[in-house]
């Protein structure tokens, strides 16, 4: 498919009839011709000599600026890899019934990586940077909107804002209609929905959990479409205008999804301390995976952040309540009846990240159980109604989460040689490497062309190694039984008090390490008392030393550094000035902000702890004075803290922070392009500093915590 | 050269206050810049340093050469020309002048200003005067002076109907803006006439309102613009806002060196 794609990127526009004969020819001959490459095994020398030359063809191409480079590099990629397969399968299985099965098992976790890869290269062959449309100049033909924000235990505090700002949504009025679903069945929200007026909704059970909140409220609404939020995902006042362009132009178009973008680190950038620096976890899904589903109208729904046409939902009957991924299954089942998705890259929403590793990994774990009940009750592969690429993406978004398995193995492999004397490569070394090392860099150059700015090389085997130990039952579970397991909810906006290193969570990392560890002193004690061959050897320490750098990165993140913050920072450039109880300004500038307090570099005043003033802030044409108190103020900063705000500056707070269009469209602006052996330095730099920490930590007492109280 | 004039309905607004610390400001910022006094109060030399016992001014009896070898002796701020006439006799001469002959006034302020100049910011009486009509003339930006209080609203027709008579029929229309000044955000009364203001002007109405602060009557008290007196307050980092907003009119200018402002009084 890739390389027809790439035929037709330069072909001469013949009339139509010819033009497909010739393009079905031209990618029988490329399948016929690659394939044989792939096939044909070569001795060391020429095998040697072939990889050298595609690598040097590759680097050429890789400096390219062309879009059709990346697609090549796909190409020579999958046949590298599969050339590396095709010789594994053939000429590297043991007869041996231990060495088998051991060969076996890391045969199946290379089968596995092999398809995620050939999806991955699919799927990603051409995102879509699709722009926003225009809406009717008409406002009076701008349909109705009713907006969803389900929640079940988070506090007020989290959800105020994200009421605030729907309501702040620039929509006519009278065809704007804000809903809180709770769950929860709270007093305090039932109060402020009142107070603030937005609608309310509760329900007597709480079946079918965030899936059926939203059915049970999509009964007692009726616009023509139903944009939901997270409670924790504050809207942009453009979110409407931005999306719904495209959702009246098309009437097919059943959803239009926009990222989830969160403002406070995530446990992993928090404890590694990469924030801002090292693109996230969610960045390369949907920086670049759901721009690659919009090419094959794959793109699903996120849970949030989205708008939906209420008839594409009538039409499967809703959000889906049979598995915990209902976002996903919902888009599915669209695309099963005929409608389209589409994904606009455009950050419309700021978030909360989750607060602890442990809680991350929860979310994960319910995302991989979910997608895996999918793969169960309603297989992407069989049912009607699917385009084959559609199939394909979907398929790709499942298996990912059963990487579990796989990773264990690849974290493992080296012991069966290690401990068991087991040679799971029935080659000689060199062999295997001539092989193998074509086959792992190609994958890596890809990758990293591919990915960009949306994800650090490397970065992706610690995402997967941390969840590895933690899906692997659930995954399998859900295969074995899909209806096993609850949906559980996401904890947000919670605090940590006081930094600790979360045992329970590091310790299946920990004994994978001092695995890795053990197995490199007895393989290196082995070859130097001659029981070993030292090339076998010096190969498996290679791959147990990489595991030992990505493990020790996992445990590093275990370790929660403190959050003592109430409320995420951020610092929107806006112009300030401070008034005086005395009545002088100060002009200010904001250095950050947050819906408890600011921080302003000042030249001039001295201000005293305690001083009770007003911070002025002015968005576009409005201003408003904020009642305020000095808590310090160190060399030219002046921090504040609000003093109890008024329903209208709240509101007001709320629309500076969060709802500016253009509050986080520069959040990433100045990432650069992957450079994979910086970012492998960099990893191995955490890593170091999580063993180092952890030396220290198990010396002095041993941690108090046992990663219980991470919840408010 | 650019002229800009400043009007109000009525006096108080700030005008004069106004005109001297934007000349600071665009002084500071590296513009030619001089002010020029054409209200009868004659108030505008107390910011920027009259020169003692000189009677000299745009209005008094005074050759040109008087005016550009007065405007010589200046030294270190704002280059400025002062009203002069002081009484009725004079005043009454000087309107007469401006009545009988409409193009009095911009022949002798082209006579005048030092070549080079490339902003002139005029000080208007308040109200319907000839001499407000005539500097209205040959203004190539307009910025109404308002105050976020009822009587603002009262005198606004006064404005509109000075405006509309100036652009009605020019070939050439000045570029109109309007400022809030004194605003109080705290004060619930003056944000009503803000957001009032805004519904009758528009993005006409500069959102950057110049905050009330008391600084700016200490620093009057001792005879200098805010701007020098204080240059880190709010009230001058709205003024700053505004210079720069102003300076949107005109694409053409260009930025010099900036000139080090001393104060007038100590060279």
């Amino acid at each position: 498919m890739s390389t027809a794609k790439l035929l037709s990127a330069s072909a001469i526009p013949f009339a139509g009839g010819i033009a497909r004969a010739v393009r079905l020819l031209a990618t029988v001959v490329a399948v016929v011709m690659l394939t044989l490459v792939m096939l044909t095994p070569l001795e060391l020398r020429e095998q040697v000599t072939l990889s050298g030359m595609l690598f040097v063809v590759a680097l050429v191409i890789a400096h390219l600026r062309h879009r059709a480079s990346t697609l090549i590099l796909m190409v020579m990629a999958i046949t590298v890899s599969a050339r590396y397969l095709a010789w594994r399968i053939s000429a590297t299985m043991s007869i041996e019934s231990l060495d088998l099965l051991l060969s076996a098992a890391l045969l199946f976790a290379e089968l596995y990586a092999f398809l995620v890869l050939a999806l991955g290269y699919f799927q990603l062959s051409q995102p879509i940077a699709r722009k926003p449309l225009a809406l009717p100049a008409d406002v009076r033909e701008w349909p109705a909107v009713d907006v969803l924000i389900p929640t079940y235990n988070e506090p007020l505090e989290v959800v105020r804002a994200t009421i605030l700002a729907a309501q702040a949504l620039d929509w006519p009025q009278d065809k704007l209609r804000i809903f809180v679903l709770d769950d929860g069945n709270r007093d305090d929200f039932q109060h402020f929905a009142k107070d603030v007026g937005v609608g309310y909704f509760i329900r007597h059970d709480n079946h079918g959990a965030k899936a059926g909140n939203i059915n049970a409220a999509l009964a007692r609404t009726d616009a023509p479409f139903v944009a939901v939020f997270d409670c924790d995902h504050v809207p942009t006042r453009s979110f409407l205008q931005l999306t719904m362009g495209w959702l009246v132009e098309d009437d097919r178009l059943a959803m239009v999804q926009t990222p989830h973008h969160f403002y406070s680190p995530d446990p992993l950038e928090r404890n590694l301390r990469v924030f801002k620096t090292c693109p996230n976890e969610g960045e390369l899904f949907y920086g670049l995976i759901q721009p690659g589903n919009d090419l094959w109208n794959a793109v699903f729904f996120c849970g949030s952040c989205a708008v939906i046409r209420r008839a594409a939902l009538t039409d499967v009957g809703g959000i889906s309540e049979e598995t915990v991924t209902e976002d996903a299954h919902t888009a599915l089942r669209m695309h099963r009846c005929g409608w389209r998705t589409a994904f606009l890259g455009v950050r419309q929403a700021g978030g909360l990240a989750t607060e602890s590793l442990s809680g991350h990994i929860r979310q994960r774990v319910r995302w991989a159980r979910g997608m895996v009940q999918i793969l169960r009750v309603d297989n992407p592969l069989f049912g009607p109604g699917l385009t084959w690429p559609q199939r394909l993406c979907y398929l790709n978004g499942q298996l990912y989460f059963l990487s579990g398995l796989p990773r264990l193995i690849f974290l493992t492999a080296p012991l069966g040689f290690f401990l068991f004397n087991a040679h799971i490569f029935a080659a000689a070394p060199v062999m295997v490497l001539s092989y193998a090392l074509p086959h792992l860099t190609f994958t890596l150059m890809t990758a990293s062309r591919i990915q960009g700015g949306f994800r650090r090389s490397f970065w992706g085997e610690l995402y997967e190694t941390v969840l590895s130990v933690y899906i692997v039952l659930p995954t399998i579970l859900a295969l074995v039984n899909p209806r096993l397991g609850r949906f559980n909810v996401t904890a947000k906006g919670g605090l940590i008090a006081t930094s600790y290193f979360d045992w329970r969570i590091a310790m299946p990392f920990l004994v994978l390490f001092g695995l890795n560890l053990a197995g490199i002193v007895a393989g290196l004690w082995a070859a130097s008392t001659g029981r070993q061959q030292l090339d076998a050897v010096l190969i498996n320490v290679g791959w147990a030393t990489y595991n030992l750098i990505i493990l020790s990165t996992a445990i590093a993140a275990a370790f929660e550094r403190q959050q003592r913050r109430r409320h995420a920072r951020i610092a929107p450039r806006l112009p300030a000035m401070v008034e005086r109880s005395c009545g002088h300004t100060v002009a200010c500038e904001l250095s950050d902000l947050s819906l408890s307090g600011a921080a302003l570099n000042h030249a001039g005043d001295e201000f005293e702890r305690g001083e009770k003033l007003h911070l002025t802030l002015r968005l576009g044409e409005e201003s408003l004075p904020l009642p305020a108190r000095v808590v310090s103020t160190e060399a030219g900063v002046l921090r504040l803290e609000f003093v109890t705000l008024s329903p209208e500056r709240e509101r007001f707070l709320v629309r500076v922070l969060f709802c500016r269009a253009d509050s986080w469209i520069r959040w990433a602006d100045d990432r650069t392009l992957d450079q994979p052996v910086r970012s492998f330095l960099d990893i191995s730099l955490c890593g170091l500093r999580g063993l180092k920490q952890l030396v220290i930590s198990s010396t002095t007492t041993r941690g108090t915590h046992d990663g219980k109280n991470d919840c408010p | 050269m650019k002229i800009i004039a400043f009007v109000s309905a009525k006096g108080g607004t700030g005008r004069t206050t106004l005109v001297a610390n934007l000349g600071v400001i665009l002084a500071r910022a590296g513009y030619r810049v001089l002010a020029l006094d054409c209200d009868p109060q004659n108030a505008l030399g107390t910011l920027l340093g009259m020169l003692p016992g000189l009677r000299v001014g745009i209005a008094e009896g005074s050759s040109s050469n008087e005016i550009i070898e007065y405007l010589a002796a200046q030294r270190g701020g704002v280059p400025y020309i002062p009203f002069g006439a002081r009484d009725r006799d004079d005043l009454q001469q000087a309107e007469s002048t401006l009545l009988a002959d409409s193009g009095w006034l911009l022949r002798r302020v082209l006579e005048i200003v030092p070549t080079g100049t490339e902003l002139v910011l005029v000080d208007t009486p308040a109200g319907e005067r000839v001499w407000t009509e005539r500097v209205l003339e040959m203004a190539h930006a307009i910025v109404g002076v308002h105050l976020p209080d009822a009587a603002c609203f009262a005198t606004l027709p006064v404005i509109a109907v000075i405006l509309e008579r100036r652009c009605r029929g020019s070939e050439l229309p000045p570029v109109v803006w309007h400022v809030l000044n004194q605003m109080e955000p705290r004060n619930e009364l003056a944000r009503d006439a803000e957001l009032l203001l805004r519904q009758h002007l528009g993005e006409r109405l500069v959102p950057c309102s110049i905050p009330r602060d008391p600084v700016v009557g200490e620093a009057w008290a001792q005879q200098l613009p805010v701007a020098l007196h204080s240059p880190m307050t709010g009230a001058v980092a709205a003024l700053r806002e505004l210079s720069e907003r102003l300076l949107t009119s005109f694409a053409d200018l260009r930025r010099h060196t900036a000139t080090s402002l001393q104060p007038a009084r100590e060279s």
